[in-house]
């Protein structure tokens, strides 16, 4: 019995080291096991060293580590899990595409490089976060198998003079493991450190709007028309009519960047597009660049968000003879300018098909607005049509909701017919981005 | 004598490794085949000598855990939020300093930026907006080091709506982050957080998860 308890008290002291110091070691087993698995150049990394993290070779053993007995709950696929790497196969993958891991500095402006499935961590690797260097070896192991970077169409890498962004996140190329990796620590991750934790959501996020030249959970375009009687709207998505509850406001029906919202001139309220809560509660829109809106001075005339690819513009017009940009660099509204003409009503897309921002005056003339140098040119040769009320476009057909409520579609022939879709007699028509991300409840 | 020694056995593991690996690069930022000099120290970003405050030494042990799996993340997080707790005003001003200095560990700096917003002590919130609004050394972006250094802004601003009691100087200061802010993803953050502040939406962490989650249960139906 004594020996019992002696025998159980030593694996107890074994398990479950209790200075600092020790609790930071590296198991010696486990780390001849990394070294082997992935053919570590240790001296390269500085020596064996199993406790000190200062020593480059115990960083790479906690990586890998990390790799290994990481656990993650498995519910599912979404956008951003997709089943690249199986949740419990990270460290089986991570060796089969892992040739030989080795320290060097002779890419000072590189993370990392593979080579053929040979990885070469450089300075900056050793620099980063653990987080930042596990995310770095799983996204090199991703080359081995052939996927290559493009250039960056967007975000900060754009312009760089090598190619560091992925096309889009379907490739399954380094940055969507990476991704993946990140998204499944943040919401399956079991026994990850709550500082790890929130690196990866953060780091997830914020990489994943910049890193892919087509955003991640991408959008359709759908058709959102509100019925004269204010009682809901119809949102029109994949040919399928679905009703919508919308806040009880009076107010203009505005596209958003996530959706639509009735904008009251001081408040934007959102409409729910993925489902009915059945609230009958009007729920301020705060995620679009509605959240802008300067409303200390009473009601504005019209507020705009709208993109002229590949940039977003957000303009307010406090009265009829003024218009101002919001300056996003510098978080702050541009100075107003004068109008010289008197505004009727705004436009962001015209029978003709052309897209941008457009102001309209009482004779039905069209002002185009150079959104990039901020200015209004003259008069365009078409009128605005006074029986239409809103344009939009559904899978490559122009719609145009008319003063009788109904909503007609423009034939190739340049005659109109009555849209099959439009269901109901509707005061106001937007085009709204519906993101693939949300299921969209009936 | 040592340094000639080392420049021949560098340049002979450098030939080395050219003939054992020449094959074609497909890195992040893949530019040559050639392999030169190994390093022969372990941090070279790192002063051999660094010199730690006792908090600074707290900090760099607790920050050695962020690299190790963790069976009672909870548990964690409130011992973390315990120690917040005790800091001081001087203590906050050394982990801002620590938090800002990019020749320390990025774990290190990272849980600085989170004890300070677990300290929900007032003092904290200039810290944190001093963090937010710290300039990032175009020398670090675009690469790796700069989306970290965007990530630890990120999460000074998360961190704010945290502090309780401070309602008004919280929105205060996020108002005057995103209008001071140069960087578009700190000052849409900073919009977020106010919004969250002001009661009009929820926190931008749990606007992260909230959409993580939603994107789950998604799967879930099909």
């Amino acid at each position: 019995m004594l020996l019992t308890l002696i025998i159980s008290g030593m694996v107890w002291a074994q398990e479950l080291p209790y200075k600092d110091t020790d609790f930071a070691c590296t198991d010696q087993v486990a780390a001849q096991k990394y070294v082997r698995d992935y053919r570590i150049d240790v001296p390269a990394f500085g020596g064996l060293e199993l406790c000190d993290s200062k020593v480059d070779t115990k960083k790479l053993l906690n990586d890998l580590e990390i790799v290994e007995k990481g656990n993650f709950n498995t519910i599912g696929n979404n956008v951003f899990i997709r089943g690249f790497i199986p949740a419990d196969g990270y460290y089986a993958w991570l060796k089969s595409q892992t040739y030989g891991i080795d320290r060097g500095n002779d890419m000072p402006s590189a993370t990392a490089y593979n080579s053929g499935g040979y990885f070469t961590m450089q300075d900056g690797w050793a620099q980063l976060s653990t987080l930042g260097r596990v995310g770095t070896v799983i996204h090199e192991a991703r080359h081995t198998a052939g996927y290559r970077h493009v250039g960056c169409s967007q975000g900060p890498y754009q312009g760089a003079s090598v190619s560091g962004c992925d096309t889009t996140y379907q490739y399954a190329g380094s940055h969507a493991i990476e991704m993946e990796y990140y998204a499944r620590v943040t919401v399956l991750g079991t026994n990850f450190h709550p500082v790890y934790k929130t690196m990866a959501r953060l780091m997830g996020i914020a990489r994943s709007n910049f890193v892919f030249n087509q955003p991640v959970i991408s959008k359709k375009e759908g058709i959102l028309a509100l019925t004269q009687n204010n009682s809901h709207a119809d949102l029109i998505i994949d040919d399928q009519v679905i009703a919508r509850e919308v806040p009880q406001k009076i107010g203009m029906l505005k596209r958003t960047s996530f959706g639509g919202v009735k904008f009251t001139g001081t408040d934007a309220y959102a409409i729910e597009l993925y489902g009915n809560e059945r609230l009958n509660a009007a729920i301020e829109d705060t995620y679009s660049y509605y959240k802008l809106l300067e409303r200390d001075a009473g009601p504005v005339f019209d507020f705009e968000e709208y993109d002229v690819a590949p940039k977003r513009f957000s303009v307010q017009m406090k009265d009829s003879r003024s218009i101002q940009f919001f300056n996003y660099p510098r978080g702050v509204w541009n100075q107003v300018r004068p109008l010289n003409v008197e505004v009727k009503r705004t436009a962001t897309r015209l029978v003709d098909g052309q897209t941008g921002l457009f102001l309209i005056d009482g004779q039905g003339s069209v002002y185009p607005v150079n959104s990039q140098n901020q200015t209004v040119g003259t008069a365009l040769g078409i009128k605005w049509d006074p029986s239409h009320i809103d344009i939009a476009t559904y899978n490559g057909k122009t719609l145009i909701l008319k003063t009788d409520g109904v909503i007609y579609e423009r034939l190739a022939s340049g005659s109109e017919a009555v849209w099959s879709l439009g269901k109901n007699r509707y005061a106001a028509l937007i085009n709204t981005p519906v993101y693939d991300g949300f299921a969209v409840e009936q | 004598m040592l340094f000639r020694g080392l420049v021949i056995f560098a340049l002979v593991i450098g030939i080395w490794g050219f003939f054992k690996n020449p094959k074609v690069q497909v890195g992040e930022k893949a530019q040559s085949i050639f392999k030169t000099a190994k390093p022969t120290t372990t941090e070279p970003q790192v002063k051999v000598s660094e010199r730690l405050s006792p908090l600074e030494t707290r900090l760099r042990r607790e920050a050695s855990n962020v690299g190790r799996m963790d069976a009672a993340p909870d548990d964690t997080e409130v011992r973390l939020q315990e120690w917040a707790h005790t800091l001081s005003a001087t203590e906050l001003e050394q982990l801002e300093k620590a938090a800002l200095d990019i020749d320390k560990p990025q774990d290190d700096r990272f849980l600085a930026v989170m004890l300070m917003a677990w300290s929900e002590k007032a003092e904290a919130l200039e810290n944190l907006k001093d963090i937010a609004l710290a300039e990032i050394d175009p020398f670090l972006s675009p690469n790796r080091l700069g989306d970290f250094e965007r990530v630890l802004r990120m999460q000074a601003v998360d961190g704010m709506i945290d502090i309780p009691g401070q309602g008004e100087n919280i929105a205060r200061t996020l108002q005057s982050v995103a209008a001071s802010t140069a960087d578009t993803t700190i000052a849409d953050r900073a919009y977020r957080a106010l919004a969250s502040v002001q009661g009009e939406a929820k926190s931008p962490e749990q606007q992260d998860k909230e959409a993580m989650e939603a994107l789950l249960k998604k799967s879930k139906k099909k």
